[in-house]
């Protein structure tokens, strides 16, 4: 966590005076990013201060806001429902309803006018009225933002001992001493606030659960699915504004005191669970403590599990209820994942002491709570905690301060005998409120530069990424453990699982992996994640052998793919490798070259066109017509037959030849026939002297006339098939992921269009394969270990692999190994082709390389040339899959271009 | 038997909804009422029922590739008495129509013309619970109501009769409960 990056008033909460929030509509994007622009300098961090600013600026946006501010619809598309919803349409959720109802509500919350939250604290007058005018001026300049209403708040004081303070609210009980105590800040919390854990310990909670960017009491990162700067040290907010009817609670009060023994002064406590100095019902039910309530260290420190029954605090008492501490079942793991740092601050004046008339006065409370998940904090708490008690054990009466909604219109006091306050009235109004992103200073900066432009604009700091935690490793292990157990004895249905499906194992479980376990065994499987480890297991087919042999043999006769180091291996690659050429590259090139402007020029008119559909599946099904002279029975089918059994092969990672589906069957017989008709017409032609094209097929035939190494018919047709599988879906899926890939990243887009407008092919093929780092085809390939061996020998890796063990050389995660990476997560289009390893390594390099590599930028440089090129609106413009396959993404671009 | 808890038995379906169908699907389940009048009161034995449309997943970790799902699904959870066979019968025997409203956006349906299938259908589409806990599996729901019914009126006699003395609150006590105590011998 970097103190410079979050907004203040986060984990040291501001103690000035006086405040005023100011809430803005944007009225026009570009000028609110020049007016957010000119405050940037102004807005308080937690960095350390020398001496306390006399006035405060931090600022924090709605849903609308983000829009306003023209954040792209991408972006804000992936924010949490509740935050897009805002709060106004939560209502009947958090029981704002009747009096409370966002109908009901004034200075414009809940109408979708209010964008930006603004907030100052200020020692004195003066200083405040000097930062006011100062905005005032900026955004008079800029103009771009209106202000929609004001509130003005102050805070009132307390004095204790040794000048310390406490800050109460109106109906005056001392505020915020049970704030939640988190790891990851150079503050230290009192004594009560984190998780309570054995032995009278309590354990500081993630950081995650209150500032985004880092790991929460789950283990997730909440909201990561947006730009990094929107979320890193950035928190969400909820304001809402309390009114407090101070009169009818003192009157209740006095009422009540009469019945209850111990009078208004317990009642008071036992509604709140703490005596209004501060003092805990549960060290001191029975009388409030002076030094104890001024008593930092131990104010907070204390559980409900000896009071279950609620003797001393009862069970729905309001500070029992918004933290249960240990009160509820499975010691605090019910309660550790809802809390909340409140910030709140009063308003309105205070009522005098001992009055307890109506004196017209409005007064109140601005709850501010800040959290990473409203739906799970602030939400989960209101609706289930404070307007409902059966978590409790105590119906469904609700919170007797902060409750909402119907409710059974009690709270019992237990004791002998209970006392019940019935009925409960409203003391609370609900005035309005909304959730805000209250971004990280860089955040800030983000939008001020325009969103789109600014993802990883320049003078922006590269924030690391969260460190690496050894409970992910270990959780990792669990979910493939999981996956493993779920199928008995038959381990591999689980790795294949992790490698069929897309996305599989992702970046961070590879980069966990890498750090912390780089040779990770278990079981009957391994993961090999660090690029020489993944180099070494690919480049020795004799320790590592390919898994495919059996059920290529079985599907159509064995192919080179599936051979180990054998010699019979050795001569069918010679032969296949003397039929393919390098001027056969040119040829390919050329015929590409041709081809992808008359496929893109049927869809120019309209500016519409299905990358997957229209243009990556149709190119390599063209160029296997074109170059290995095996057009197939149609398009169609040619791109389901290698489909199928592309999975049939390579899904088959235990290779067993006893999971062969029958389609499977269907369709290696089927192809096999049609290759044998076309093998017996092209001999007949080549016999009959009849001019033959000069393809892959024909070159093979020929070659059975010479005298060096040639495949027989079946070889032929076995090894035709292999390359087409190996060679269709795969052109295919890596054109389409990269091209989806740099779809999401404006910048890099922009430079790729701008290499293809300029003809620099090799600077777009550079776009393209980088591009492909971040959105891998696979996770890696499948090894089998006839014997034990020894894995990275003479390293600290070193690690012993059974015979029998399957291991996955993860090729994904080598290239993003640190080691030999630099700057692994940046998008860098200078890295050496050693790099990426998607076409493997070692003796089954895969023999398509050079083709491919040929034709995928090929693919893409056309089209990135269009102007305009965007993704479609909506579900269209996103990559659908069909099963392991990329189903469609539609991009449009200017009709005509 | 871990859709089962006691007397209370659990069922969830996931099933994958026609494409194009979500908000169609959608507007039929936002008018189902819910509460007294909701349809599944008129069963008699449902405690819980709730219909969830999940069109995405949310996977939360840093740096995060998103997931998907092959098909938007329509997932269906009730806690019942009894048997699912019985609690699918009482479905197609009370709301034929409302069941065919809502699957019909759902691949495969069937339709309520052969309950059979309905029945075949759903329990295929059924994802099997691997601990279920129901709150008052022993009890049936008109149990369940009758002693909600019960506690609530100890509860406004206690408030009622707050600060009386222990003759006076035997008097009251056995005037109230007379009825009850009755029916309980």
């Amino acid at each position: 966590m970097s103190a410079g990056n979050v907004q203040g008033n986060f984990f040291r909460g501001y103690t000035h005076p006086l405040c005023v929030f100011r809430f803005l509509e944007i009225t026009d994007g570009p000028a609110a990013r020049e007016w957010l622009k000119r405050l940037l300098p102004l807005i308080t961090s937690e960095a350390p201060w020398d001496a306390k600013p006399a006035a405060t600026l931090n600022l924090m946006f709605t849903w609308p806001g983000l829009r306003a501010l023209e954040v792209p619809d991408e972006v804000l598309a992936v924010f949490p429902p509740e935050f897009r919803q805002g709060m106004a349409a939560r209502a009947d959720l958090l029981g704002d309803t009747g009096a409370d109802a966002p109908g009901q509500w004034t200075d414009g919350f809940g109408t979708g006018r209010i964008h930006v939250g603004l907030s100052i604290y200020a020692l004195d007058d003066t200083s405040l009225r000097e930062r006011l005018d100062w905005l005032e001026q900026a955004a008079a300049e800029t103009g771009g933002v209106a202000v929609v209403s004001e509130q003005v708040a102050n805070r009132l004081v307390r004095d204790g001992p040794g000048g310390s303070k406490h800050y109460p609210e109106h109906f005056g009980y001392s505020d915020g001493l049970g704030q939640p105590a988190f790891s990851g800040v150079p503050v230290k919390s009192p004594r009560g606030g984190g998780s309570p854990e054995a032995k009278d310990t309590w354990r500081d909670l993630a950081l995650g659960e209150f500032l985004l960017g880092y790991e929460n009491e789950g283990g997730e990162f909440p909201s990561s699915l947006l730009p990094e700067p929107l979320w890193r040290d950035g928190t969400y907010v909820v304001y809402r504004k309390l009114e407090q009817d101070v009169p009818k609670f003192r009157r209740f009060l006095q009422e009540h005191g009469k019945a209850y023994p111990g009078g208004a002064e317990k009642v008071a406590a036992k509604i709140v669970g703490r005596w209004p100095d501060g003092t805990p019902l549960a060290l001191r039910p029975e009388k409030p403590d002076a030094d104890l309530s001024w008593d930092d260290t131990r104010n907070n420190d204390f559980r409900y599990a000896d009071d279950p029954l609620g003797m001393k605090c009862p069970a729905g008492a309001h500070i029992r209820r918004a933290n249960p501490r240990d009160a509820l079942p499975f010691g605090s793991s019910m309660v550790n994942s809802h809390r909340l740092i409140r910030r709140g601050i009063p308003y309105g004046p205070a009522l005098p002491d001992g009055q307890s008339e109506d004196d017209g006065a409005e007064r109140g409370f601005l709850f501010v709570a800040y959290q990473t998940n409203i739906a799970r904090q602030f939400e989960f708490v209101q609706a289930l905690w404070l307007n409902d008690g059966n978590k409790f054990g105590v119906g469904d009466d609700r919170d007797p301060l902060m409750g909402q909604g119907e409710g059974s219109g009690k709270m019992l006091i237990p004791g002998a005998p209970p006392h019940f306050l019935s009925p409960l009235p409203e003391f609370i109004r609900v005035r309005g409120g909304e959730y805000f992103l209250r971004p990280g200073i860089e955040g800030l900066h983000y939008l001020a530069a325009g969103a789109p432009a600014a993802a990883p604009a320049a003078g922006l700091r590269a924030a690391p990424r969260p460190d690496p935690l050894q409970q992910a490793v270990r959780d990792l292990g669990a979910q493939v453990a999981d996956g493993l157990k779920a199928f008995g004895q038959n381990l591999a249905h689980g790795l294949q699982n992790l490698t069929l499906q897309h996305p599989h194992l992702t970046q961070a479980q590879l980069s966990l992996l890498r750090k912390h376990r780089p040779i990770f065994v278990l079981g009957k499987t391994a993961v090999v994640t660090r690029s020489a480890d993944v180099r070494e297991v690919l480049g020795d087919g004799a320790r590592f052998q390919v898994a495919y042999g059996p059920v290529m043999a079985a599907l159509a006769g064995p192919g080179t793919l599936g051979m180990g180091a054998t010699a019979e291996y050795d001569h069918d690659a010679a032969a296949l490798r003397a039929v393919v050429r390098q001027e056969d590259l040119s040829r390919i090139a050329s015929f590409v070259d041709d081809l992808v402007p008359q496929l893109l020029a049927t869809y120019r008119p309209g500016g519409r066109l299905d990358l997957v559909r229209g243009l990556c599946n149709v190119v390599p099904i063209r160029v296997l017509a074109e170059y290995f002279g095996t057009p197939g029975v149609s398009e169609d089918l040619q791109l389901r037959w290698s489909h199928q059994l592309f999975e049939e092969i390579f899904g088959n990672i235990w290779d067993n030849v006893a999971d062969i589906t029958p389609q499977g069957r269907a369709v290696a017989a089927q192809w096999s026939s049609y290759l044998d008709d076309l093998i017996e017409r092209r001999r007949e032609e080549q016999s009959a002297g009849v001019a033959t094209p000069d393809d892959l097929l024909d070159r093979l035939l020929r070659q059975q006339q010479g005298d060096g190494p040639s495949l027989t018919d079946e070889r032929i047709r076995a090894n035709l098939i292999y390359m087409a599988v190996g060679f269709i879906p795969q052109v295919s899926k890596v054109t389409v992921l990269a091209l989806d890939e740099l779809l999401n990243r404006p910048q890099e887009l922009a430079g790729a269009q701008a290499a293809a407008r300029a003809g620099d092919l090799d600077l777009v093929a550079a776009y393209v394969w980088e591009a492909l780092r971040f959105n891998a085809e696979t996770p890696g390939l499948f090894r089998i270990c006839p014997a034990d061996t020894v894995l990275a020998r003479g390293t600290e890796r070193e690690t012993r692999i059974p015979a029998g063990t399957l291991v996955l050389a993860a090729t994904q995660s080598a290239a993003f190994d640190e080691e030999v990476v630099p700057e692994p997560d940046v998008f860098r289009t200078d890295r050496p082709w050693s790099t990426y390893l998607y076409f493997g390594a070692g003796q089954h390099q895969c023999l398509g390389e050079y083709v491919s590599r040929t034709q995928v930028p090929r693919i893409a440089a056309p089209l990135l040339r269009l102007n305009g090129l965007r993704r479609a609106e909506g579900d269209a413009g996103r990559l659908s899959w069909d099963g392991i396959w990329p189903k469609s993404l539609e991009v449009e671009f200017e009709a005509g271009s | 038997m871990p859709n089962s808890c006691g007397n209370a038995t659990t069922t969830t379906v996931f099933a994958p909804i026609l494409p194009g169908r979500e908000e169609a699907l959608q507007s039929v389940l936002l008018q189902i009422p819910s509460g007294d009048t909701s349809p599944f009161e008129c069963l008699g034995n449902t405690h819980f029922t709730r219909f969830v449309i999940v069109d995405r997943l949310e996977y939360e970790a840093a740096p995060q590739i998103p997931d998907g799902l092959k098909s938007h699904y329509l997932l269906f959870n009730a806690v019942f008495d009894g048997p699912l066979d019985d609690f699918i019968a009482s479905m197609l025997r009370h709301f034929p129509e409302l069941v065919d409203r809502i699957w019909s956006h759902c691949v495969g349906y069937p339709g309520s013309a052969n309950p059979a299938a309905v029945r075949t259908y759903l329990r295929h589409n059924e994802l099997e619970a691997t601990f279920f806990f129901a709150a008052y599996g022993n009890s049936t729901l008109p149990q369940v109501r009758k002693a909600l019914a019960l506690r609530g009126r100890l509860t406004q006699f206690a408030i009622g009769a707050q600060g009386a003395s222990a003759e006076e609150l035997q008097a009251r006590f056995r005037r109230e409960f007379a009825e009850s105590a009755e029916g309980t011998r």
